[in-house]
């Protein structure tokens, strides 16, 4: 029990180490490279205390880069990774299937046609440090999780197959009238692609601002849930007889995993399979158990988030590759295999 | 003993037209462990959930001792009543000492870890069921006998005072069914547990309970002692099947045998036969000329008698005198109306004593009054008369008058089916 806890904070730690390091490689690694000790000099340059110790070589134009463009996007990344995975995880446990995340039932096309008549009516205010474009991503995926949910729910029960069908086709139609929403308004196809196949070209500090606090309370909501998570996995029935308000905690859940799902599409677009692959991966390493699962899935979700956002905009620079591309390439195969694990083992 | 669980008028349906239950009153006394059996469809399941709490009542009320479960929070009454599911699969690599962790989950807020305390609970609770060797194996590594009695330690670990059960021996073989309710009796004395129990085994039921409640259509059939339960008009009226109930030795519980439809009659044959029997000597030709379709009546035979359960059982006309009293004057006419209306009278291998002897007087009186009488008789009348000579004397007059007499049982259904069939 000691050695659990003492493994726990052991995982926590070393992924926390590794995300330090991939963010400032995806700060330091673009168009202009800037050397990793350098990033580092200019980041622990603006902490207090620590700035002190250290001389800054006074390079403005690096410093602008960090600041204005690579800083803001590898911290959107992480933010969208760490809401994607989270989600991913609760969906998952949620539904007790491992197939289960945002973009596969659906809820990210939902958010995005939230955000994206947020954008066209010009509704982007900000109600003291709520946006609302976060706030109609989340209300558009809401509205899908209720269609999806219900679609796929037959008496008591909720048939997995049902779901992941009735997720594929809400999903694709919501799609297809964001992107309908963006032709009749004179958009670019461009702007269309990267808004569907997600990408965090577009971030900035504005773009951070308006969707850390919807994630932050997302997060904290689900990781309260853990221990909750945990005893769900037997089955609804169990779990209420071990004194767990069910019902309660579904919907908690499902709004806590809509709101997350709504932030990561309202800062970039709709970004496929983070929230499959990463709980799933992590949960081969750490176990079921929620209470380390969920943390680790947010820290290696953000890391993943970054890493693929580096491929995306320096594998054929200067184009650059919306990195839902990039996380599809990976994800697709892997959902594949998973189906055909299923297949052969009933998982 | 006070009253530990009460069901008051419950009633619910799923929908309009299908009454699950109708009206279900029932008080379980503390430290009794009790079998809830009945036909699929006659709403154990459904019983067991609204007692939880997990499917809402539409009428009637659940007491644990004084407090109404309805209205007690979830967390509350997983303290007090824990509930091992019918099907115990869990899909999720979680080891078993996790998984019986999970039964303190009532006890634990919402920021604070398993206490020190909760994992020696959990290692009790393991010890109990035999599972601490398993403690750091994977769940869905486990057999179905070996999963179950995990499951059942998470429900140890809730400490709870009311232990409900659903169906926890059917996915079992016989030898961990054994072991599984071996272990809740030993949870029922030595932890006081009070124990409810949806059970498809009546044998089990019988073997291991204090009572058992009987249900049927959603209606309460019975409630009572295995004794009072378990007969074979309840069961034919509730199962609607045909059963004969023996005794388990040395239980002396009830024991229920099924009896095989295809060798029920499936036509009456026109040939009564009457069967003078006592003490298990008839019981198992009375069986197959049941089974072969005779008409079959016997007497005198004292009531509790095996001869007479087995009658009892197949619904055979029994002339019946009180048990362990000596055939009455009453008894002894009415045997012989009833004889005087048969084709063939059977007088079976019986030891007669002062108080059966009525019984070879009947069938001397058959044979007097030009009856066919077969006479079963393998040990000699010397052997089997305790009426010092007036049985051997009886049973010579009988011999006299020149009646069938065979060693064996089949050689008396040899010789009426050939009279069938001439």
């Amino acid at each position: 029990m000691i050695d659990k806890k003492l493994k726990w904070y052991g995982i926590i730690m070393g992924l926390v180490i590794c995300l330090t390091v991939v963010a400032i490689l995806g700060v330091s690694l673009g168009a202009t490279e800037i050397s990793f000790s350098e990033v580092s000099k200019i980041l622990i340059n603006e902490i207090p205390v620590l700035s002190e110790l250290i001389e800054l070589e006074d390079n403005e134009i690096n410093q602008m880069i960090v600041f204005q463009l690579r800083l803001p996007r590898v911290l959107l990344a992480g933010l969208v990774g760490v809401a994607l995975a989270t989600s991913g995880t609760a969906f998952q446990a949620l539904l007790k299937n491992p197939m289960a995340d945002p973009y596969i039932i659906g809820i990210s096309s939902g958010a995005s046609l939230g955000a994206a008549l947020g954008m066209v009516f010009n509704l982007d205010v900000n109600i003291l440090r709520f946006n609302t474009i976060p706030l109609l991503a989340f209300i558009g995926a809401l509205g899908t999780t209720f269609i999806v949910y219900n679609l796929a729910k037959s008496g008591r029960k909720v048939a997995v197959a049902t779901l992941l069908l009735a997720g594929i086709a809400v999903g694709s139609f919501l799609s297809a009238v964001v992107s309908l929403l963006m032709v009749f308004n004179d958009d670019s196809i461009q702007r269309i692609i990267f808004w569907t196949m997600g990408s965090l070209a577009d971030s900035s500090w504005q773009r951070v601002g308006m969707i850390w606090i919807y994630i932050l309370i997302g997060y904290v909501i689900i990781h309260l849930l853990a221990k909750d998570l945990n005893i769900m996995l037997l089955g609804e029935e169990s779990a209420q007889s071990l004194g767990i308000e069910v019902e309660k905690i579904k919907k908690v859940l499902l709004l806590a995993g809509a709101l997350l799902a709504g932030a990561a599409v309202a800062g970039s677009g709709v970004i496929g399979f983070v929230g499959l692959i990463i709980p799933h991966i992590v949960r081969l390493v750490v176990g079921p158990d929620h209470r380390i699962l969920i943390p680790s899935s947010a820290l290696v979700g953000a890391a993943f988030l970054i890493l693929t956002d580096l491929l995306a905009r320096t594998l054929i620079a200067p184009t650059e590759i919306p990195v839902g591309i990039i996380t599809s390439l990976f994800g697709a195969p892997f959902f594949i295999y998973l189906l055909h694990k299923k297949k052969r083992t009933g998982f | 003993m006070a009253v530990k669980l009460k069901v008051d008028k419950l009633s619910y349906k799923y929908n309009e037209l299908t009454k699950i239950l109708k009206g279900v009153s029932f008080a379980i006394e503390q430290g009794e462990f009790i079998a809830l059996i009945g036909p699929n469809g006659s709403g154990k399941s459904t019983l067991l959930k609204n007692i939880n709490s997990i499917l809402k009542p539409d009428q009637g009320k659940v007491y644990l001792d004084e407090l109404d479960l309805q209205k007690l929070a979830k967390k509350e009454m997983a303290k007090r009543l824990a509930v091992v599911p019918q099907n115990t699969t869990i899909n999720f690599d979680f080891t078993v000492e996790e998984i019986v962790l999970m039964g303190r989950a009532p006890y634990l807020s919402r920021f604070k870890g398993e206490s020190s305390q909760d994992y020696q609970i959990v290692r009790e609770a393991m010890e109990l069921t035999n599972t601490t060797q398993f403690a750091d194996r994977r769940i869905n590594q486990l057999s179905g006998g070996e999963r179950q009695r995990v499951i059942l330690a998470r429900a140890l670990a809730q400490q709870p005072e009311v232990l409900l059960l659903d169906e926890p021996t059917s996915n079992l073989d016989i030898n961990y069914q054994l072991e599984m309710m071996e272990l809740l009796r030993k949870l029922n004395r030595e932890q006081e547990l009070t124990i409810l129990i949806v059970i498809h085994d009546l044998n089990l039921a019988s073997q291991y309970c204090d009572k058992l409640l009987l249900l049927n259509q959603g209606q309460i059939y019975g409630f009572g002692t295995p004794e009072e339960i378990i007969t074979a008009e309840n069961i034919e009226e509730v199962y609607g099947s045909k059963v004969i109930i023996r005794r388990n030795y040395p239980s002396n519980r009830p024991y229920v045998t099924l009896v095989d439809n295809c060798y029920l009659p499936n036509q009456q044959l026109d040939h009564k036969v009457h069967l003078i029997c006592g003490g298990g000597s008839g019981r198992k030709l009375m069986e197959n000329l049941v089974e072969m379709g005779y008409q079959v009546s016997c007497g005198v035979v004292n009531k509790q008698d095996s001869d007479w359960e087995v009658a009892k059982s197949y619904g055979v006309e029994i002339i019946s005198e009180a048990p362990f009293r000596s055939i009455s004057k009453e008894q002894h006419q009415a045997n012989l109306a009833k004889i005087k209306g048969v084709d063939t009278v059977v007088l079976a291998d019986i030891p007669f004593g002062p108080g059966n002897l009525l019984n070879l007087e009947a069938a001397l009186w058959a044979i007097k009054e030009g009856k066919e009488v077969i006479i079963i008789d393998q040990v000699g009348i010397e052997d089997k008369d305790y009426t010092a000579g007036k049985g051997s004397s009886l049973f010579r007059k009988l011999l006299d008058e020149d009646p069938l007499v065979v060693k064996e049982k089949y050689e008396v259904l040899e010789m009426l089916n050939q009279k069938i069939k001439m």
